[in-house]
């Protein structure tokens, strides 16, 4: 009951604590997957999802064309069931004569990639600073309550064009701009769920044996509030691949010759009328899979946390 | 049960869309997608009960609305660019000129196969090498009623050629001052005659006069500047009536004009009622207004769009000689392009042919150097670069760039060959394909697009390492070309204004300077053509292709003809 155990009790306890997780978790997944089952559209969408993740590890083995060179003799080459086309390029070629569905499963890449990135550093940055602020209030929690109301003051889209403007175009630069704003929510999120949970029992009886602050945060509070973090962090993934998609759209995201689907929308724009296919496709591509995230991320909201589900 | 939950999929799907669309969605958004049926119904009456207010509204306005002329006498013209201004002395912008053209007239003007004719200006006699004498023609009325004289004539060059003339927005000097940079002053006469005093002879003259308009001595006084640019006078074919410069200008014909150039028919008042300019940047946006008959004109066809149109009914398609010219400029004071040889190689890298073919569908030439092969003091003597990638190789790893470590990409004291090529929207995809014939050369090349504002100060303190776009060469004579692009830069002058590349040569310099005063047709083609050759041979630019420029418009529009210079004269345009 000491605040820091010893070392070799702590191993124990430790190994002790984390084979109950495991048998909770254990316990929970088939309780988990046996709820998911009534949401068929979100494993549906799982399904999607995950056809994405591997179009975009395995890139390279499932395409045989190169996606950032082209020959422009083969500019606008129709998709393959219009008159003219080939299954060479099975959904077309744009402007520089590369190959559509290519460009389109190594897009996947960036967006999947800014996606996890911008929503993980978001997560973990709004989580700390939620988690110290909802437990210890006083101007700590002040100064970052004021600084996160000052943040949401602004539209996203906007914020982010603002800041790419100003720090120029690149991944890094992407990735920074997205989460400049984006650990708000999880911020307003956590430390809410956290003042919420402070005034329970369970962390009343931890305080009592002892336990310290660190502790109960980790150990006791974060756990029940996990759940909820990681249905917004899905939501918000969503909502991130469209943030790079409109930057990119805007030549302020990844740069060519990178294939990014806003950027490879953008592209084709001039040629609406007479190669519509360099834009569409790439269009639904991000259509599906920001569905799919949406879908997925709304099931997992009904199990895990049907509390947001009111209203 | 199953029924709302078919409509909420629908509704996440369009929601979707919706939100793929306008990238404006939000968890909260999503939230919605789970409420219960009856909401969703209540959505639905909604949507519509505002449609039905729309509808009524609209009927309204059509009942207040008089029409008033018969028929439709009103000429749309799509832009694809708005105008910065609608002072003639504030700017110094293809599109600004295309518009206030219509509402001004200069001294002389130029027509469409480039011949330069006299418009407000009845004679013009040089007395000596440095003294132009200009007879202005008697009984031009600007749009207010009062007479043209020499006092406009001479407020108008004085506006443009004197420090901080223009007080509004703040006190600065004309952009255009560097287009008639010789003039050192204007003197009346008489009520119909100006001498204009020049520092040494100025063989491009009439060429360059072209390009300023003249302007109400009392009407500026009266309101200034500001009053000015909101409702602008002129003694052109229209007079303004009202403008929001991102979206449109609107003008209506000058019922009192003197009838323009007496050489260029017809002479006379304009022939439609009203013309209207309207700013459509997108090209597709443009295209399709043109064949939903909104607009009459358009400006800028992309190349690719020209076959289509020309094979739909009820669309003309025209084209005219191009003078824009498109290059890469190469950072000459940084490596690897601080090797005239690098340079020299990536001008035989690039297979302007097929870029031509492909791209432009044939509607463009290879340049075959610095200049135009339209403009009038073009060297005979040069050839485009051809296209040759093994001399290309050849000449890169004499420089000392191979591909030692066998990765595609060539590299030199263990530095890859890689740099980033700067553009902006318009030309993004002739960059691209640019760069992507570099990297099959094993050069490691990407794209940037930047705002022109954003990225000239970045070139012009050569911060960047290469520049793909145009300058235009509208006057036919390499003066605004040479001073701009292969001058040394001279800070505040005009000199060097647009070199990108730092590229700097006293015997260029001093041949710039020998051509802009020297009268002598042959002697100054010499003079050219030795400066043409070394830019050519220092090569700091890739030197790219000239594309046509195509305007289309609907067959109803009559007497219409794309210029060179872009500009769009609405004086002979009829409508049937």
């Amino acid at each position: 009951m000491t605040t820091t155990p010893a070392p070799t009790s702590s191993w124990a306890r430790a190994r002790h604590l984390w084979g109950l997780r495991w048998r909770m978790m254990r316990r929970n997944w088939s309780e988990f997957a046996h709820q998911m089952r009534k949401h068929p559209l979100a494993i549906i969408a799982a399904v999607v999802i995950l056809l994405y993740i591997l179009a975009a590890i395995f890139a390279p083995a499932i395409t045989v064309h190169d996606p950032t060179r082209g020959s422009l003799r083969t500019r606008f080459e129709p998709p393959f069931w219009m008159e003219g086309g080939s299954t060479e390029f099975l959904l077309g070629t744009d402007d520089q004569g590369r190959d559509i569905l290519t460009r389109i499963i190594y897009g996947a890449r960036v967006s999947l990639l800014v996606g996890v990135i911008a929503v993980g550093v978001s997560v973990l940055v709004g989580l700390t600073l939620g988690a110290l602020a909802g437990f210890y209030r006083g101007r700590f929690d002040t100064i970052v309550s004021r600084a996160a109301d000052l943040l949401l003051a602004f539209p996203f889209l906007i914020f982010a064009i603002g800041v790419m403007a100003f720090l120029g175009p690149g991944f890094g630069n992407l990735i920074l701009a997205l989460t400049f704003k984006g650990w708000v929510e999880f911020f307003r999120l956590v430390r809410g769920e956290m003042m919420a949970e402070k005034t329970k029992e369970y962390v009343e009886a931890a305080r009592v044996s002892g336990m310290g602050k660190v502790a109960i945060i980790t150990r006791e509070i974060l756990p029940n509030i996990m759940q909820a973090v990681f249905v917004l962090a899905t939501l918000r993934m969503g909502y991130m691949i469209i943030m790079e998609a409109s930057l990119s759209f805007l030549g302020l995201g990844i740069q060519p010759p990178t294939p990014a689907w806003g950027s490879m929308v953008a592209s084709g724009r001039d040629y609406l009328l007479t190669a519509w296919w360099v834009s569409t496709f790439p269009g639904l591509a991000i259509v599906g899979l920001v569905l799919a995230i949406n879908l997925f991320g709304e099931g997992l909201r009904d199990v895990l946390d049907p509390r947001l589900k009111i209203e | 049960m199953r029924k709302s939950r078919l409509a909420l999929i629908v509704l996440a799907l369009m929601l979707a869309v919706v939100v793929a669309a306008c990238a404006q969605p939000t968890p909260e958004v999503v939230k919605e997608t789970v409420v219960v049926k009856e909401t969703v119904v209540v959505e639905v009456e909604k949507v519509v009960e505002k449609e039905a207010t729309v509808v009524v509204e609209k009927v309204v306005e059509k009942v207040v609305t008089p029409t008033p002329e018969p028929g439709r006498q009103t000429l749309i013209v799509a832009l694809a660019g708005a105008p910065v201004s609608l002072d003639p002395a504030d700017h110094r912008n293809r599109t600004t000129e295309t518009v206030i053209r219509n509402m001004f007239d200069g001294l002389v003007t130029r027509d469409t196969r480039s011949g330069v004719h006299l418009e407000l200006a009845e004679s013009m006699e040089w007395l000596n090498d440095t003294t132009l004498e200009v007879k202005l023609r008697k009984g031009v009325k600007f749009h207010d009623g009062q007479e043209m004289t020499a006092d406009d004539v001479v407020f108008t060059f004085e506006r443009i050629i004197t420090e901080n003339a223009i007080e509004y927005p703040e006190p600065h000097s004309s952009p255009r001052k560097g287009l008639i940079a010789p003039l050192k002053s204007v003197e009346k006469v008489d009520d119909y005659t100006v001498q204009m005093f020049f520092s040494g002879p100025w063989p491009v003259a009439n060429q360059m006069l072209v390009h300023q308009q003249i302007v109400p001595k009392h009407y500026l006084e009266e309101v200034g500047t500001k009053g000015f640019v909101e409702h602008p006078i002129g003694t052109g074919p229209f007079k303004f009536v009202e403008a929001q410069l991102d979206d449109k200008i609107v003008m209506e014909r000058f019922d009192d004009y003197y009838g323009g150039a007496p050489d260029l028919e017809p002479v006379g008042p304009a022939c439609v009622q009203r013309a209207i300019f309207r700013v459509i940047p997108e090209a597709s946006t443009r295209v399709a207004a043109l064949l939903a008959g909104e607009v009459d004109i358009i400006q800028d066809v992309p190349p690719e769009l020209v076959e289509t149109l020309q094979q739909t009914p009820g669309i003309v398609v025209k084209t005219a000689p191009g003078t824009r010219p498109k290059w890469v400029e190469l950072n000459v004071n940084k490596p690897p392009f601080d090797d005239v040889r690098v340079r020299q190689a990536l001008n035989y890298a690039v297979d302007k042919d097929l870029i031509v073919e492909e791209l432009y569908g044939g509607r463009a030439v290879p340049l075959p150097g610095p200049l135009s092969p339209f403009n009038n003091f073009v060297n005979k003597n040069l050839k485009p670069y051809p296209y040759d990638p093994d001399k290309a190789l050849a000449m890169l790893a004499e420089a000392g760039w191979t591909d030692s470590d066998g990765d595609g990409i060539l590299d030199k004291d263990g530095q890859p060959f890689s740099f980033v090529m700067d553009t902006t929207a318009p030309i993004r995809s002739l960059a691209e394909a640019v760069a992507g014939q570099l990297r099959d050369l094993g050069i490691d090349v990407s794209v940037r697009v930047w705002e022109y504002s954003v990225v000239k100060p970045l070139l012009l303190n050569g911060e960047r390492m290469a520049f793909a776009r145009d300058w235009g060469d509208s006057a036919f004579d390499p003066v605004g070309h040479f001073e701009a692009k292969w001058h040394s830069r001279v800070e505040g002058s005009p000199y060097g204004r647009g070199n990108f590349s730092g590229y700097s040569n006293p015997r260029v310099d001093e041949l710039i300077k020998l051509g802009e005063t020297e009268i002598d047709r042959e002697k100054r083609q010499a003079i050219y053509d030795e400066a043409q050759q070394i830019v050519y041979d220092e090569a700091p630019a890739i030197f790219l292709i000239l594309p046509e420029e195509a305007e289309a418009a609907s067959e109803r529009v009559k007497n219409w003809e794309p210029a060179s210079d872009s500009r769009i004269n609405l004086h002979d345009v009829c409508l049937e």
